[in-house]
């Protein structure tokens, strides 16, 4: 009995002693010097020498506390701190793990200080999946719409284009106060909607926008709202802008919109020959709620062209002689809580004129060819696009239907002298019609089984009329006779449809999917070739420079999918099997159809990692297997532009790809930390290439059989931070690609390494309430290089190097004044040929009348005056020196007003 | 039998009324502005009530209230005492909107007792919700609120579980609304399903004439005895309106009211309100 009472009093004793099982327990009193106990007093327990309390305890109105903790105790490690509004801070260390205090509490006489405490909003917050950006914490005085504040967002990036991305993730929506307004088209509302009209934009980083297959399908794309102040959804909204200016420049602008609950609306009309181009309005960067992305329906609208130079690259203002005007109808009627109606619908009217010199020298073995011309054209695109859209979005199910018109004629003339040709001129006229119709429709049973039809049909046709006078080829064409002029007809009605059923089953973290479906494309593509003679006789030259061929392709698929699906882990596997047949026949002269069946196996496979809330990695593979679609079947001369003619003499093509990539993003919404990084491998292999025959007057390019395989590797790697002490976001990306391209010509196989990196910085800072500054740099280092030359064959290697920067400063004196300066530098250097560099200048001074509600700005654009741009480009062999001409200096008055 | 019960607790709450002792106007010494947001319909998820809060510290009270009342009362506390029979013109009182805060809640520094004001019909009264101090779990998380650093504590509080930022540099034991307790004055709260925000919007501490006084007129009540009377009410509203208001005048008891519903009333949507800030008691 006593040897028993021993032991427990040991085991007793031993529990005390170690540390872990110990409970810090502190009691005691908080007395003033007068001997007066004080209520409301904190005593907290904290590690010695860090700021985080542990515990605590309030005195209660006699003075006493009561404070435990269940952790370790150690000596020497605790402190005990006891505070209270006007005494003086006191710490103790703590010696036992249960202790008494009776702590006297000195008088202080000053108390807080007497100062304001301000909480700025918190620039970024994230609830959630979703990060709020304070709009008035990043915009500035001199900040019109809301796609100026929207680029200069820590995380997001916005191109020239006004695509906007996430991480380096595209966007899938672009919401106005929870509504989709305008499908993918939202550069409309992101260069018409008023900065001061938006008071926060959120970025939905998971973003599942069928509401029906939220628990079914996971989602890690984001998707941005704009959620606007309660005065933009009151009334009606207008706001303009006029402008005229020397020499001869006139621009103006007129935006009605409406952002209530029940209607939305943006409709306004523009116009300007000033060099805006208005047609980028109109880029669709997403395809909205549309299950279809037509990759099996992408056949380039254009056969034929004038074989213009594409544009320099400059920022378009600079360069483009317009006169271009925009009306844009978007509207949006709420018939019920989740069913919106919505038109949208635009008018585009343009005149493009253009003058260039254009040089151009292919580097081949033994031979250098050496080509060159004048050209001056204009085009005058006209557009015209009507969308009827009805949208059921709701818990159980959705629907979406999409009607499309679409209407375009473009007319082009382009007068140009070659070094083999002392006049030539030009004529294109094509007129484009589309009509498609998008459905698709899905419903959820008991909430883990999603059941969707989808379908899709369209039908286009494209006439184009193609006229080179004076005639060309005369021993090709004309049996070495003179003639008046050559034209190419062509047209390629297109008929597609593609329709599916799938069915999606989520059991726990798996989910299943399944889609079957069939799409059959139909095509017949028109050709012919006719030599105008001199008494305006028409003749036709050889069959061989005919084409009537049709084409059908039939394709059956089945795709099955599996995920697995938990917090942190989003897991997927797809297996698409297909059956291709393709029936085409060139009536002309080959009376038999031939006919090629082909089973694609496309597999895919994703692994996405959230280690965090903060980390997300994902690993994704994939492989592709095609065959070549209408445009290789053709077997009949096509006068593509007035020196290449092509026809196709193999059979269809057949490609392969197989690509893998790994990407990882970090974000810290409280610090403002941005990471994003990737890297993408990709082998693809083929079996046809155009073989291109130059000589210096003609390009003859056929497409025979030859196998060859390119591989290319691309990193990339982006921060962002936003530094609070100067109120700056900072951006920075480095880009790596490698690859090969193979090319024939003149019958020679030229396998050719190409290499870019580029280093971009960006910083947008609001240093002080009267200045902000922001600056854009981009440096890029090009080569390409033949391989298998001998190393004294240095003029092979080709090497770029391009910088580009732009720096604006806008000074606000006061609340009625903003001052702005801008400059873009440009600078070249290639090898072996001198480096160039292009400065310009633009500056502006608004006034503020705030009586009006009006600004006024006198601005002036290349204030240095260049008038010519010459870009040096390398394009794998060849190199092309195009010159083009600039606006002139262009002095504006102007002014901005809403009503 | 309902009638009878509640005047007993009626003349019970009185009785309390008459105990409470008058205070006198406590200066003002510290003003904390929060922003109060709160999911009214949670159909609508983003969308949110936005109202303007004040904490007012005095040596001896606090009173956190919307800032419209604390503005309208200053007002009429602070008109010229030449004003003709104290009359208040509409132009100099803002009006707020009938969705915002009128309860209020006080607290007595020296007892740390919180008093909470709710009306139950046309009485005021001043429940003590001290009895159930609220107890708060503390984690290392910290981050700055305006210059100032914050440290995390979690807690449920009147059904919602809330994360709680406090400065421990500013040894106040108070918070927005009923969130105290704490060894530093709570600058942030929020709850977890994303319906709740108190957010601080500034802190001043420079002079003012302002004061707090304790509302001697109200019925102060116990938690408990709050809750019955509440009970009462929301089981037998007329009965207990009854026995509460005064009697009609001779003459006026049956009033009849004629007329048609108002045209386009039925286009105007109502705001939704099926969320409660206070789930449980």
């Amino acid at each position: 009995m006593r040897l028993l009472t021993y032991c427990c009093v040991f085991i007793c004793s031993l529990l005390l002693t170690v540390p872990a099982s110990a409970q810090i327990k502190l009691s005691g009193t908080v007395k003033d010097a007068a001997k007066k106990p004080l209520p409301s007093v904190s005593v907290t327990l904290a590690k010695k020498g860090k700021p985080v309390i542990l515990a605590f305890a309030i005195t209660n109105s006699t003075g006493t506390f009561n404070l435990q903790y269940n952790g370790p105790f150690m000596t020497d490690s605790f402190v005990v701190n006891v505070s209270a509004i006007n005494y003086k801070k006191q710490q103790v260390p703590l010696n036992k793990v249960e202790e008494k205090f009776n702590f006297m509490m000195e008088g202080l006489v000053s108390e807080l200080p007497t100062v304001t405490v301000q909480n700025k909003k918190p620039l970024v917050r994230l609830e959630g999946d979703t990060l709020h950006y304070d709009v008035a914490s990043f915009a500035d005085k001199s900040d019109r719409v809301i796609g100026d504040v929207i680029r200069k967002l820590p995380g997001v990036e916005m191109d020239e284009n006004g695509k906007v991305t996430y991480l380096g993730k595209a966007i899938t929506h672009l919401y106005i106060d929870g509504d989709n307004l305008l499908d993918g088209r939202y550069n409309i509302a992101t260069r018409t909607i008023p900065s001061d009209m938006v008071s926060k934009i959120e970025v939905l980083e998971n973003h599942q926008a069928i509401k029906s297959l939220k628990g079914v399908i996971p989602s890690d794309n984001p998707a941005m709202n704009l959620v606007l102040k309660d005065k933009a959804r009151l009334k009606l909204i207008g706001d303009g802008n006029f402008s005229a200016g020397t020499p001869s420049v006139v621009e103006g602008a007129m935006n009605l919109m409406l952002f209530k609950k029940e209607v939305k609306f943006i409709n306004y009309y523009k116009y300007n020959n000033t060099g805006l181009d208005l047609e980028t309005d109109l880029i669709s960067h997403t395809i909205g709620f549309s299950s279809f992305r037509n990759n099996d329906n992408n056949i380039n609208p254009g056969l034929l062209s004038m074989a213009t130079a594409g544009g320099p690259d400059l920022s378009r203002r600079r360069y483009l002689f317009n006169n271009n005007g925009l009306l844009n109808v978007n509207k949006m009627l709420r018939l019920a809580p989740d069913v919106t109606l919505r038109i949208n619908g635009y008018f585009l009217h343009d005149q493009r004129n253009q003058s260039y010199r254009y040089n151009a020298t292919y580097f081949l073995p033994g031979d250098t060819i050496r080509y060159s011309e004048y050209q001056d054209n204009r085009n005058r695109p006209n557009t015209y696009l009507t969308q009827l859209n009805l949208n059921i979005n709701k818990g159980k199910y959705f629907l979406n239907n999409t009607l499309l018109l679409e209407h375009s004629i473009n007319d082009g003339y382009a007068g140009m002298q070659t070094n083999t040709q002392p006049l030539l001129t030009q004529q294109l006229r094509t007129n484009t019609t589309s009509f498609s119709n998008d459905f698709r429709f899905n419903k959820v049973f008991r909430e883990k089984h999603a059941v969707e039809i989808g379908s899709y049909i369209s039908n286009r046709n494209n006439p184009q009329n193609l006229t080179i006078s004076p005639g060309l080829y005369n021993n090709l064409l004309n049996n070495n006779m003179p003639y008046d002029r050559l034209t190419q007809s062509a047209s390629e009605p297109v008929f597609y449809t593609d329709n599916y059923i799938s069915y999606r089953r989520k059991t726990g973290v798996f989910a299943q999917s399944l889609r079957a479906g069939f799409n059959w494309q139909s095509v017949q593509l028109r050709s012919i070739l006719q030599t105008i003679q001199m008494n305006g006789s028409v003749t036709a030259p050889a069959d061989s420079f005919y084409n009537n061929l049709f084409w059908d392709r039939y394709k059956l698929y089945l795709d099955a999918g599996t995920e697995w699906n938990t917090k942190s882990w989003n897991i997927s596997l797809n297996l698409p099997l297909s059956f291709q047949q393709f029936n085409y026949r060139n009536q002309l002269n080959k009376p038999t159809a031939s006919t090629i069946r082909f089973i694609p196996f496309t597999p895919s496979f994703r692994a996405l990692w959230k280690l965090n809330s903060n980390n997300e990695f994902s690993v994704s593979y994939f492989q592709m297997n095609m065959r070549g679609g209408v445009n290789e079947a053709y077997d009949g001369y096509l006068l593509q532009n007035y020196r290449n003619f092509q026809r196709n003499e193999a059979t269809l093509s057949s490609s392969s790809a197989k690509s893998g990539g790994v990407y990882y993003a970090y974000r810290n919404a409280v610090k403002l930390i941005f990471v994003n990084a990737g890297l993408n491998y990709m082998v693809s292999n083929g079996n046809s290439g155009n073989d291109a025959i130059l000589n210096d007057e003609v390009q003859v390019s056929k497409r025979i059989l030859f196998d060859y395989e390119n591989r290319s590797l691309n990193s990339n790697l982006r921060v962002s931070k936003y530094l609070f002490a100067i109120k700056t976001t900072l951006g920075a990306a480095v880009t790596w690609q490698k690859g090969n391209t193979i090319q024939l010509q003149n019958g020679n196989r030229l396998n050719y390494e190409n290499k870019n990196t580029a280093f971009a910085v960006t910083a947008n800072s609001k240093i002080s309430n009267w200045m902000n500054i922001g600056y854009q740099g981009t440096l890029s280092l090009m080569s390409s290089q033949q391989k298998g030359l001998p190393s004294s064959a240095a003029n092979q290697q080709l090497k770029i190097r391009q910088l580009r920067q732009t720096a604006e400063i806008n000074l606000t004196p006061g609340s009625f004044m903003v001052v702005r300066f801008k400059a873009e530098d440009y600078f070249n250097e290639t090898k072996n040929i001198p480096s160039m560099r292009t400065l310009f200048l633009d500056a502006a001074i608004i006034f503020k009348i705030k009586k009006l509600k009006s600004d006024i700005e006198l601005s002036c654009l290349n204030l240095a005056g260049n008038d010519s741009y010459v870009l040096t480009r390398l394009v794998v062999n060849s190199l092309i020196e195009s010159s083009y001409p600039i606006r002139p200096r262009m002095f504006m008055l102007k002014t901005y007003f809403r009503f | 039998m309902q009638p009878k019960k509640t005047w007993l607790f009626l003349l019970l709450a009185i009785c309390t009324g008459y105990f409470s002792k008058a205070q006198s106007p406590d200066p003002v010494k510290v003003r904390v502005y929060y922003k109060f947001r709160f999911m009214n319909d949670t159909t609508a998820r983003t969308e949110f009530s936005n109202e303007s809060m004040i904490l007012l510290i005095g040596e001896k009270m606090s009173i956190y209230q919307s800032y419209n009342s604390y503005r309208t009362d200053s007002i009429i506390k602070n008109r010229p005492a030449n004003a003709v029979g104290g009359m208040i013109s509409a132009t100099n009182v803002p009006i707020g909107g009938g969705s915002g805060t009128s309860e209020r809640q006080l607290t007595i520094l020296a007892k740390n007792q919180l008093l909470s004001t709710n009306r139950v019909f046309i009485t005021q009264y001043l429940v003590d919700e001290s009895a159930k101090q609220t107890q708060w779990n503390i984690t290392s998380d910290t981050k700055e609120i305006g210059g100032i650093t914050c440290q995390k504590a979690t807690a449920r509080v009147k059904g919602r579980d809330y994360a709680a930022w406090f400065a421990p540099e500013l040894p106040y034991s108070l918070g927005p609304w009923k969130l105290n307790n704490l060894p530093g004055l709570i600058l942030e709260a929020s709850d977890s399903k994303g319906e709740v925000f108190f957010e601080l919007e500034r802190i001043a501490s420079d002079a003012t004439t302002a004061t707090i006084e304790f509302p001697d007129k109200m019925t102060q009540v116990s938690l408990p005895e709050y809750v019955k009377i509440k009970a009462a009410y929301d089981a037998d509203p007329e009965g207990f309106r009854r026995a509460n208001a005064p009697p009609p005048p001779p003459g006026m008891s049956n009033i009849s009211v004629s007329g048609s519903l108002m045209s386009g009333g039925a286009n105007v949507k109502r705001p939704v309100f099926n969320n409660k800030l206070e789930k449980e008691n």
